[in-house]
């Protein structure tokens, strides 16, 4: 049974249909990217499944019981824990605070929370900013803090949104290292991101959204070359040109 | 029933005084969002204005109106230079407890001043003028002051809404950034609306002695009324606020006749209360 | 970990150091208008401490909290004034009740957002303030005034000096001081900063913000009362002009702020600055009856406000950096701006 299984998902805005009957799953143990051009409706997927908003119809499960409705905290709680794709530090508080604020969701005590902050800390390469004012950070360190504040809380699936946005290569490669390093510690991963050389190399699965709407559920492998894909990233008249370009070789 | 229509009378005039003072208070926090406690104070000090112009000068409060227009824009300008400027980057509190603290001052130099007691103008051209219509007495002060407000609070909105003054002074009130982008010279716009705010408010204070008591304490009562009219009529909004402002007029009226005086003002904050939780926006809050 | 508690413990240690030196006081001062201050000042401090715990660390402006501090100061006063009892029962009662109203009004009022959320708190204290002043059981208009009964502590009740008075009072500082040094350094108090930072952001971390700040706001209520009813003991009467007024509840917030807001010394050195200037310009020049004491305050608390929000804790924060030393983040700092 899958952990996160997201079913026929529609949220709507008034008129405007964010998410249009959207459905797939996320495996435990795996790391699922969440794809598609700006505008697709992946951030609202997430804000949906995370409890910011209530879905207009559909249902959400995770982890065998149904979360559809429920407020973000009880959602949080039950171990399934998302990161903002604009940073939100908990400004006046230090970076060691911030993330103790996670940390206490299942740390039992102080000295335990603390160990757990400390560790998440040190994963994500904070030590020495721990002291630190969060407000005041630049943003390559606040995105490591929202990722380790999130950590801190021993999640079952950790859902990040567009990390890398904003990084160069080198940090690139250090937030992969970092996210493999993750899914070895046995914490499943649903991840958004634009980047494509970022999510491809490392997901098992990837959901291509467009207009709201499921394109593709698959394997990276099988998704790069699955034309509703291709169309929707790269438009018909390219599209028909490879497909031209590919009879023409074949033939 | 004639009882009633007195006191619906009473109250809604009652109510446009309050809508002249809420008016300014209105436009400042649409502006700037920022909450002057020291609202009511420039009712009183208008007031005083008025009060020492007639009683040594015997100006009548109908021409020094416009002295005290003219003295309270110039101390709501000298606020925000002096006060408001320095909280603007800051959280809301900041401004509160700044003006909180600009009243306290002002009363309390009145106090010290002119001593606590209250002071009537005799003598006035209004005075305690009424007519008769039908069975019910229409005291004309407070008609004139009712006339008087929706002049005032109609040119206000023109401003607002139809010169280009006005235009800019929305611009800033929705996005101070944007609005210096496109050259608007904001500190400008912001001393300004705070100016003719108090300029309102003065003009309110300066038509007030015809027929109410001056004295020190006036003042801590309109601030909390036009508190709550802008807030209930809805950040930003004129029509709401004298809409609000009306309806502040006939409750208290109502209460205080049906119920007792001192219930007055319970009808009122509980009417703002019953109202902000069903509508947390205000009336016309956007 | 204590890499990040060092710098409230100096001022723990601070504390400490003048809560030992602070008993010898009462024999070395015969002045009663100098106890009557020191009362003053930690009356006023617990006061402060006790708004600081929502209005600080929970960054939730109430203008509210004369109604608190009125229902424990009636509850004490209507046990010794109406039913002959001592004071405590009713300061209990006190506390008891102040609690559940600030739940029940806070609940809806939670989601007013900033100036409607002030002003709905300036509302319910008018509303309470004129209640009180007609019903006629707490004695409506006239208040409650004491007559003369048993000295000691079971009456809480001292004549001759203030001694006894001095050390409840200390009593009364240290519990509220102490309850929130403790909250501090726990879950709780990580959890309502956390709030007051990012209401979203906490609860996507698992923090159910609206129990976290109705919590806060029952236990910054109940220690309201608990100086409330310590203030009608001391003062031997209360009407509701007395407690449950604007100027009452400016006083929970003003001290706090103009100390410094969200910190565990601000309340203490917002006190410690502002009774004795207020009761010394009250000595000298109130008696003209024209406020001059308080043209003075309302000139400092525009001065303080403007030039250094963070309070008397950021003027004390800034020397020390002049100073030299290397200001670690504490855990201060609902300062009115980024102090």
């Amino acid at each position: 049974m899958a952990l996160l299984e997201v079913r026929d998902v529609t949220k709507k805005f008034g008129e405007l249909v964010a998410n249009d009957r959207v459905s797939f799953t996320v495996e435990a143990g795996s790391i699922v990217g969440l794809i598609g051009p700006n505008g697709a409706g992946k951030t609202t997927l997430f804000n949906c499944v995370s409890g910011l908003y209530p879905v207009t119809s559909g249902k959400i499960f995770f982890d065998g019981k149904e979360i559809t409705g429920l407020p973000s905290y009880r959602i949080a709680r039950m171990g399934a824990v998302r990161t903002f794709q604009v940073v939100r530090p908990l400004k006046e508080m230090t970076v060691f605070d911030n993330v103790l604020v996670g940390a206490y969701l299942h740390g039992a005590g102080g000295a335990q929370a603390r160990a757990t902050a400390e560790h998440s800390i040190r994963v994500c390469g904070l030590a020495e900013f721990a002291d630190k004012t969060s407000g005041d950070l630049p943003i390559g360190v606040k995105k490591r803090l929202e990722l380790a504040r999130a950590l801190a809380t021993r999640p079952k699936l950790l859902m990040l949104d567009e990390v890398m946005a904003g990084l160069t290569s080198t940090e690139v490669k250090t937030a992969l290292d970092l996210i493999r390093a993750i899914r070895k510690e046995g914490i499943t991963l649903l991840i958004v991101e634009h980047i494509m050389e970022a999510i491809m190399p490392i997901a098992d699965k990837v959901v291509v959204l467009d207009g709201g709407v499921k394109l593709a559920e698959g394997p990276p492998g099988e998704i790069i070359h699955d034309e509703r894909v291709i169309t929707a990233y790269l438009g018909e008249k390219f599209s028909r040109r490879m497909q031209a370009r590919k009879e023409g070789s074949n033939g | 029933m004639d009882t009633l229509l007195q006191v619906l009378l009473d109250g809604m005039l009652n109510g446009m005084l309050y809508a002249l003072v809420a008016v300014g208070l209105c436009l400042i926090w649409g502006v700037m969002d920022v909450i002057n406690f020291a609202h009511g104070e420039y009712v009183m000090i208008s007031m005083y204005v008025t009060y020492w112009l007639g009683f040594l000068a015997h100006v009548d409060p109908l021409i020094s109106l416009f002295a005290g227009g003219l003295f309270i824009f110039i101390l709501g300008a000298l606020t925000y230079r002096l006060i408001i400027k320095y909280t603007i980057g800051k959280p809301p509190l900041s401004a509160l407890l700044a003006t909180f603290g600009l009243a306290m001052l002002l009363k309390n130099l009145c106090l010290n001043q002119f001593t606590p007691n209250y002071r009537i103008l005799s003598d006035t051209w209004l005075g305690d003028r009424t007519f008769q219509l039908g069975a019910i007495i229409v005291p004309v002060p407070q008609l004139v002051t009712a006339a008087l407000a929706l002049v005032v609070i109609g040119l206000v909105f023109y401003m607002v809404r139809s010169t280009r003054f006005g235009w800019a002074v929305q611009a800033t009130a929705m996005d101070k950034e944007a609005a210096e982008l496109m050259g608007i010279n904001t500190e400008r716009i912001y001393l300004l609306v705070f100016g003719i705010g108090g300029a309102t408010v003065g003009i309110a204070g300066g038509v007030m002695p015809t027929y109410l008591a001056v004295h020190p304490e006036v003042g801590t009562m309109f601030s909390l009324i036009a508190f709550i009219c802008v807030a209930m009529g809805g950040f930003g909004s004129i029509p709401g606020a004298l809409v609000a402002a009306l309806l502040v007029g006939i409750v208290e009226a109502l209460a205080g006749y049906y119920i007792a005086p001192v219930f007055k003002y319970v009808a009122v904050f509980g009417l703002y209360l019953a109202l902000v939780l069903l509508r947390p926006k205000g009336i016309f809050g956007w | 970990m204590n890499r990040t508690l060092k710098r409230t413990d100096l001022f723990w240690l601070a504390f400490v150091g003048l809560v030992a030196l602070v008993p010898l006081v009462p024999a070395v001062a015969s002045n009663s208008f100098f106890m009557h201050v020191l009362i003053l000042v930690l009356l006023y401090a617990s006061m402060a401490q006790a708004w600081n715990i929502i209005g600080g660390y929970g960054g939730q402006t109430s203008f509210g909290h004369a109604v608190f501090f009125g229902i424990g100061a009636y509850g004490a006063g209507m046990a010794v004034v109406t039913y002959g009892m001592t004071p405590w029962p009713g300061a209990l009662v006190g506390i008891v009740s102040a609690a559940i109203v600030a739940v029940l009004i806070s609940y809806p009022c939670f989601k007013l957002s900033g100036h409607y959320f002030a002003i709905a708190t300036f509302a319910i204290v008018e509303i309470f303030n004129r209640m009180f002043l007609v019903w006629d059981w707490v004695g409506g208009a006239l208040g409650l005034d004491y007559m003369i009964v048993e000295e000691g502590l079971a009456n809480l009740m001292w004549y001759d000096s203030k001694t006894g008075y001095f050390y409840c009072a200390l009593v009364l500082f240290a519990l509220v001081f102490g309850i929130v040094r403790f909250l501090e350094g726990h879950r709780f108090g990580y959890y309502l900063r956390a709030v007051r930072e990012g209401q979203e952001t906490a609860e996507s971390l698992g923090v159910n913000s609206t129990a976290v700040k109705l919590s806060a706001m029952a236990l910054s209520a109940a220690l309201a009362a608990l100086c409330g009813a310590f203030f009608v003991q001391y003062n031997l009467r209360v009407d509701p002009g007395m407690v449950m007024s604007l100027d009452t509840s400016m006083k929970f917030v003003l001290v706090t702020i103009l100390g410094g807001a969200g910190t565990l010394a601000g309340p203490l050195l917002g006190a410690a600055v502002l009774v004795p200037l207020q009761e010394f310009t009250r000595a000298k020049w109130g008696g003209l009856g024209g406020g001059v004491d308080l043209i003075i305050f309302g000139a400092l608390i525009i001065i303080i406000v403007v030039k250094q929000p963070a309070g008397i804790t950021g003027i004390v924060r800034d020397i020390a950096r002049r100073f030299g030393r290397k200001p670690a983040a504490g855990k201060g700092g609902a300062s009115l701006g980024t102090a």
